[in-house]
């Protein structure tokens, strides 16, 4: 069966908004904790420390990726990627947001004192989910792929 | 004028006459409108839950006040809340319906047949009560076994004493009216005739029948037997027949040889007295041993078929001198004797009536004789063996047999259901000896060698004065408590030397393990905080769910500072269950050692530990006693201001001995950052959950804070005190109230307090975002007022 792919200029753009709107929840739960200022007085640089990691740096490859793709049409025009491999990377995705949130909001409800000791403990269960995370948005971001057009001319020659 | 004479007669006349049909409508139609009355009554009380509570009560137990007392304050409850499906079908069937169709009696049936005999039993005397002619389907089902000896005995009966030539039908009525009042008696006792004479249908009958014997008539004696009829087999299914009016146990001696004349007498005096005494006195009409007389009857039926007529059976007419003569039986020597005897050669299987007993079975048995009473005292020896036999319900049998071979109250019978007694198996004192368990043996005696670790003889009476309001029998549970810490004991006796009525209250109560246990914890501080009583409370209920259980083992440890509760911990480490769930690091955070105790003769003695230097306090004060008292010593001002301080909630206090005076620390509670106290969580110095939404933003964005304080009360004849200058933290104050001794020593109880000066401290700490609890140092004058006005000290006043 022939599968129609997804272009991955398209797929990249996709996963950029998931990512963005993603992080928005939690940056400005924790924005708005460390601004009010006695949630985390104290002990903000070490929450900071925890959160940003987690966000920041896949959120920064994948500016600099589509920002390279921006002003490089024409190579990125015609690949395309396979939809289930992207709509498991958008799953994984969103599965990872839903953990962050989770781990912010359900705070209030810990038995330990300190939030940063819940915030710690939830880096058992976030990073195999980042890793598996930022393991498939890496192949759409980093990886090449040739083209049609350029398979056909490599091919020729 | 005779004219208007003849026409004023005529009216009287057309009055009359109208009133009499009228009157006759009523008789005609009276039961139909007694009937809807009644239903009318019975199904307000249904909705009011009064009307039903209170009849059955009288009907279900009027065999007596003591088991009266128990239905009323125990049972009657039990059923109110139970048995809402039998009143729903009953007032469905009498109430909605009006007519009784069969499918709706054998509904009722198979309702009645997965309910307890004893909600059985108020649901057809209740129909009985009523007239309800629903009853004679749910009769002959009932009884579609049994001979219809009942509906035919009356007819039987009458027909006999017409064929006598001396026959009055006016004598033979009032003597069935004689007869019924004894029928009524030993069917339900004074309280039926009570309710009999009260109740709006029946007092009819019992005014016509039993009061006004001259005015009874054929048609309403067949009426009144009717109603007997019915109600009869409910009560005395045992009773199968009567015995002539001039039936004497002499004639035995008479008509038999000696021997056979023997064999009757010791089965008689064995098993017709206790039996009869057990049955008369039980709150059940299916207790062990009545279920076990019931077995006993038909061997002695097999066995002994030409002695029916001598009358094992109590008759219901003549169940009055019947109960007397066994009375007699009871007293007269030789026959105690042989009753003692006879069954000693049963457990020995050694007697020419042991083929009766070799077909009961040893269960039966041991129920049967751990009814029995005083006179098998005796026996105790040959029933200790079975106290270790492999089959365990023969094991349980055989103790509570012990049990009643040691209760000489109330006829030697013992009380019912057997977990009142025995609230564990026998092999958890038997052999397990990590189990601290709870045994209460109810008898107005002492006896040496019951396999008890200690018996105790209290006063009921103290008792019944009672341990604050929440705890009627509080003393008795308080006792029981000092007992496990004092002897280090892990099983109670418990001896009562009033009548059952208020021990079987104490005992029966569901709760009386998990209250002793409660106390337990109280026997060393006078009283926990209510939050720690529920805690505990769940802990040791049996039917809470295990995940409810670990809940509230962590609410416990939350509060472990409080010595008591980590004695009670310990108790729960013992249990295998708990012993899994906690991790070595939690055992040992709990520091299980005991409070600072010492062995002394006779048991443990408190000591209370001396502290030498003082933390310094956040805020310090003096006060002074309002008026100013003379006179005192010091222990009068330690017991004021530790009732101050219960009065104010803080039950937990710690005692040091410190210079000339003395030192109070209390446990460090939640308070408001105005010193004023946090009512709704107190005691909670831990992580407050939210608890609303509102609740749950301002955690989430603002995180949550906290204040706490301790106090200290220093009592001495200094006016400055000298303070350490290290700052303490938390962990210092819980460890200094937590090593604290729980009262005062005898040589500064005894000091006069003249020239004492109390030092109020207060250690003021407070929650960081980071969880933490530090020491803080108030600098507000106005918060040592609001710290002294919330803990209520009315008798001082700050100087």
């Amino acid at each position: 069966m022939n599968k129609e792919g997804i272009l991955l200029s398209k797929a990249r753009n996709r996963l950029f908004i998931v990512w963005i709107i993603g992080s928005i929840v939690p940056t400005v739960i924790i924005m708005i904790q460390t601004i009010l200022g006695s949630k985390y007085e104290g002990i903000a640089q070490q929450v900071w420390g925890w959160f940003s990691p987690l966000i920041f740096p896949t959120i920064t490859l994948m500016i600099g990726v589509i920002g390279a793709s921006a002003f490089n049409r024409d190579n990125d025009t015609d690949k395309t990627v396979d939809p289930t491999f992207f709509n498991i990377t958008i799953g994984l995705s969103v599965f990872y947001f839903l953990a962050i949130d989770t781990v912010i909001l359900a705070e209030p409800f810990s038995d330990k004192g300190n939030p940063l000791s819940s915030f710690t403990t939830s880096n058992l269960f976030l990073t195999p989910v980042q890793a598996l995370t930022t393991a498939a948005l890496g192949f759409l971001f980093t990886s090449v792929k040739k083209s049609p057009r350029e398979q056909q001319a490599s091919d020729n020659t | 004028m005779v004219k208007r004479l003849r026409n004023t007669i005529a009216v009287i006349m057309g009055m009359l006459i109208a009133c009499s049909s009228l009157q006759a409508q009523q008789l005609q139609n009276g039961s139909n409108n007694i009937m809807q009355t009644d239903i009318q009554l019975w199904k307000n009380g249904l909705e009011n839950k009064s009307e039903f509570a209170y009849n059955a009560s009288i009907l279900q137990f009027p065999v007596g006040k003591i088991s009266y007392d128990v239905w009323v304050n125990s049972v009657t409850k039990n059923i109110l809340q139970e048995s809402n499906r039998v009143k729903k079908a009953l007032a469905f069937i009498i109430g909605e319906k009006k007519i009784y169709p069969s499918a709706s009696i054998t509904a009722l049936i198979q309702l009645l047949g997965n309910e307890p005999d004893s909600i059985a039993n108020i649901a057809i005397f209740s129909l009985v009560a009523y007239g309800a002619p629903a009853i004679e389907p749910l009769y002959n089902t009932i009884e579609a076994n049994r001979k219809p000896y009942v509906s035919k005995w009356n007819d039987l009966l009458y027909e006999e004493a017409k064929k006598q030539d001396d026959f009055e039908p006016d004598f033979y009525y009032s003597q069935s009216a004689m007869r019924a009042t004894y029928s009524l008696r030993l069917m339900g006792g004074d309280s039926v005739l009570y309710y009999y004479s009260h109740h709006p249908t029946l007092k009819r009958y019992y005014k016509c029948y039993i009061l006004d014997g001259i005015a009874i008539t054929e048609q309403n004696c067949k009426n009144y037997f009717r109603q007997v009829r019915l109600l009869k087999p409910l009560f005395t299914d045992y009773v199968e027949g009567y015995v002539d009016d001039n039936f004497m146990f002499s004639k035995l001696y008479e008509n038999y040889t000696r021997e056979r004349a023997m064999n009757i007498l010791h089965l008689v005096s064995d098993t017709l007295l206790p039996l009869f005494n057990a049955y008369i006195h039980s709150s059940s009409r299916d207790t062990p041993a009545v279920v076990s007389a019931k077995e006993i009857l038909k061997e002695v039926d097999h066995l002994y078929p030409d002695t029916t007529n001598w009358g094992w059976y109590s008759d219901p007419w003549c169940g009055i001198s019947f109960f007397t003569k066994m009375n007699w039986l009871s007293v007269h020597k030789d026959s105690f004797v042989l009753y003692r005897d006879t069954i000693i050669a049963v457990l020995k299987a050694k007697t020419n009536v042991s083929d009766i007993y070799n077909r009961i079975f040893v269960k039966k048995l041991l129920v049967l004789i751990a009814n029995i009473g005083d006179a098998a005292k005796s026996l105790y020896p040959f029933l200790l063996p079975y106290t270790l036999h492999t089959d365990k319900d023969i094991q349980y049998l055989a103790c509570k047999a012990i049990l009643g071979i040691y209760t000489q109250s109330n006829g030697g019978f013992v009380l019912y259901p057997p977990k009142l007694l025995l609230p564990q198996p026998p092999e958890s004192y038997i052999n397990d000896d990590n189990r601290l368990s709870l045994y209460l043996r109810l008898s107005d005696e002492l006896h040496e060698g019951f396999p008890l670790e200690l018996q105790r003889k209290w006063d009921i009476m103290t008792a019944q004065r009672g341990y604050g309001s929440g705890y009627p029998f509080g003393k008795i549970y308080l006792n029981a408590a000092h007992e496990i810490i004092q002897g280090n004991i892990r099983t109670i006796n418990l001896a009562d030397t009033m009548p059952l009525t208020l021990i079987t209250r104490f005992a029966s109560h569901p709760d009386t393990r998990i209250r002793v246990f409660i106390a337990y914890m109280m026997g060393l501080s006078d009283t926990l905080p209510q939050q720690a009583l529920y805690v505990l409370h769940e802990l040791m209920n049996d039917s809470i769910p295990l995940v409810r259980k670990t809940a509230c083992l962590s609410v416990s440890k939350s509060m472990a500072i409080d010595v008591n509760i980590k004695r009670f911990v310990t108790v729960c480490l013992l249990e295998n269950y708990f012993k899994e769930r906690l991790s070595t690091e939690e055992q040992t955070l709990y520091d299980l050692d005991m409070p600072p105790f010492v062995r002394a003769k006779g048991g443990y003695i408190a000591v209370t530990p001396v502290i030498n230097t003082i933390p310094s306090p956040s805020l310090q004060a003096v006060i002074v006693a309002n008026p100013p008292a003379t006179a005192v010593k010091l222990k009068d001002v330690y017991g004021k201001l530790k009732q101050h301080l219960l009065d104010d909630g803080i039950s937990d206090v710690s005692t040091y001995a410190y210079a000339d005076g003395f030192a109070l620390f209390t446990r460090m509670e939640r308070v408001q950052e105005d010193g004023s106290i946090d009512k709704k969580n107190r005691w909670n110095c831990g992580k407050l959950k939210p608890d609303n939404i509102s609740e749950y933003f301002c955690q989430l964005f603002l995180g949550q804070k906290g204040s706490f304080r301790g106090v200290s009360l220093i009592v001495s004849g200094t006016r400055n005190l000298q303070f350490d200058n290290k700052l303490i933290n938390d962990a210092d104050y819980n460890y200094l109230f937590q090593k604290g001794g729980v009262m005062l020593p005898g040589e500064i109880a005894d000091a006069p307090a003249t020239g004492k000066i109390i030092h109020l401290l207060i250690y003021e700490f407070v929650k960081g975002a980071d969880g933490t609890i530090e020491f803080t140092k108030s600098q507000n004058e106005q918060t040592i007022q609001s710290h002294f006005q919330s803990l209520h000290l009315t008798s001082f006043k700050l100087q």
